[in-house]
């Protein structure tokens, strides 16, 4: 039942997806003879049976207070000819709204280590033994914009945005429902979305609980249609010591200015 | 001191790729330690993945931010030139027997959007590789090898650098060049500064 469910909604999706394609057509045909002025396509559509996934877990997820988020995740670059290689990346964030974060970063083309304690952002790369230390911003949900300008790639950032400042379906064009699927043995509710330059799905934990617990990116108009997706792991009550949101710079680290302060409007100290 | 960064975590310079095409064994490496600048997340060759969607969208809505490395997704067409440039130059090279170890020549494939890509914030998407001038380079397309002050590079130059203090604050010194390692978005780079 659950899969012909599926089959269902999947047939949905791709009609809705399809449509979308052909309306700008129609309203032109239509327009040419009757009234020249364009008529708008709905900037948005998302089927309110997703709305409302997303506001569920909207919910939880601003009622979280202290939390840790263990991903998996995985980014395809797509080189010459075609080919597509898979790097992989595990992230741990700690978070303690409002202003507390530690990240620990260790993949294939990245090794960090990200605290924000409230009044000071330092970032570490081991492999170039140097670290860089930013004032910040009071609050957790200014940081994440003020990362977001300046090209500071956190992982998961989407996860902590959602609970901050903002709704990740603010570009989306279309989303849907797709059905519900177990991710890790947690049975989720999985929606699909479509926006200008990527189209990304999302599971969502079903109950009260509403988390997400797998993300998939698939970067439009790029060769390829390389994809990044994450499964997360959550605990809700991690452990946290003195230590967990103080950043001690390690030995041999060179503290390093940023080169541009001004891009993520804090300055360095 | 040999400045020259320690690869990451699995060194892609080893990693080489085969393919048939057209009845030719070609073969290339997908990176090289030098041009993938390290640890950073710097310098990458090929299209990768967007990795978030707040990001996307920050890109999308404000114009102000077209030129930051988050809108990554919207810049192709840049990215791809710069990788065929260096790819594919780097294959007719090595044309031969499918091993391992042929090199392409990434180090000299001067990146031909660095400007417009505006590279400045950092982070994979910018493809630039090393040597690039980019940021006071804007708009420049010319090969050189001349270091302008305020231009950034992924590595160092293989030559070999020393570190040189000055005023509490340390340079890499490579041969009249002076390079100050900075947090670039979420990249270390060597800018070009004048002591």
């Amino acid at each position: 039942m659950k899969q012909i469910r599926t089959a269902m909604a999947r047939t949905l999706l791709l009609s809705a997806m399809l449509l979308t394609a052909a309306l700008p057509l129609v309203a032109q045909d239509a327009n040419t003879t009757a009234n020249p002025a364009p008529k708008m396509v709905p900037a948005q559509e998302v089927s309110p049976e997703a709305q409302a996934v997303i506001d569920r877990m909207s919910k939880t997820l601003q009622g979280l207070t202290t939390f840790s988020i263990s991903g998996q995740s995985s980014r395809d670059e797509v080189i010459a000819f075609g080919y597509k290689l898979q790097y992989n990346e595990s992230a741990t964030l700690t978070v303690q709204r409002p202003n507390r974060l530690r990240a620990e970063i260790s993949g294939d083309y990245r090794n960090r280590t990200i605290v924000y304690d409230g009044t000071k952002l330092a970032m570490y790369s081991p492999d170039d033994a140097a670290h860089v230390q930013l004032a910040a911003p009071d609050t957790l949900g200014k940081l994440i914009g003020g990362l977001l300008d300046a090209g500071v790639e956190l992982p998961l950032i989407d996860v902590l945005y959602q609970g901050t400042t903002g709704t990740l379906t603010e570009g989306v064009r279309r989303g849907l429902l797709v059905g519900e699927a177990p991710i890790n043995g947690v049975l989720c509710d999985h929606l699909a979305f479509r926006q200008a330059t990527v189209d990304w799905q999302i599971w969502v934990e079903k109950g009260e609980r509403a988390l997400p617990r797998k993300i998939v990116i698939t970067t439009r108009y790029e060769v390829g249609d390389p994809q990044w997706q994450a499964v997360l792991d959550w605990n809700l009550k991690p452990t946290i010591d003195a230590n967990t949101f103080v950043f001690k710079a390690p030995e041999g680290s060179t503290e390093i200015p940023f080169a541009d302060p001004a891009a993520i409007n804090i300055e360095t100290p | 001191m040999n400045t020259t960064r320690q690869g990451n975590t699995r060194n892609l310079g080893a990693l080489a790729l085969s393919l048939v095409s057209a009845g030719l064994l070609l073969t290339f490496t997908a990176s090289d330690a030098d041009a993938r600048g390290g640890g950073g997340g710097g310098g990458r060759g090929g299209s990768m993945a967007t990795s978030s969607v707040s990001s996307a969208n920050r890109g999308n809505a404000n114009t102000a931010n077209a030129n930051r490395s988050n809108v990554s997704g919207n810049n192709s067409g840049n990215r791809s030139n710069v990788n065929t440039g260096n790819i594919n130059t780097g294959n007719v090279n090595n044309i031969q027997g499918g091993d391992r170890n042929t090199n392409i020549n990434i180090d000299n494939s001067i990146d031909i959007d660095g400007g417009y890509n505006n590279g400045y914030h950092g982070g994979y998407n910018n493809n630039i590789r090393y040597p690039v001038a980019a940021g006071a380079m804007i708009g420049a397309m010319a090969v050189t090898t001349a270091a302008v002050v305020g231009s950034y590079y992924y590595a160092l130059p293989p030559s070999g650098c020393t570190v040189v203090v000055t005023n509490g604050i340390s340079y890499q010194r490579c041969g009249s060049v002076y390079y100050q390692q900075t947090w670039q978005g979420d990249t270390v780079v060597y800018v070009v500064v004048n002591p």
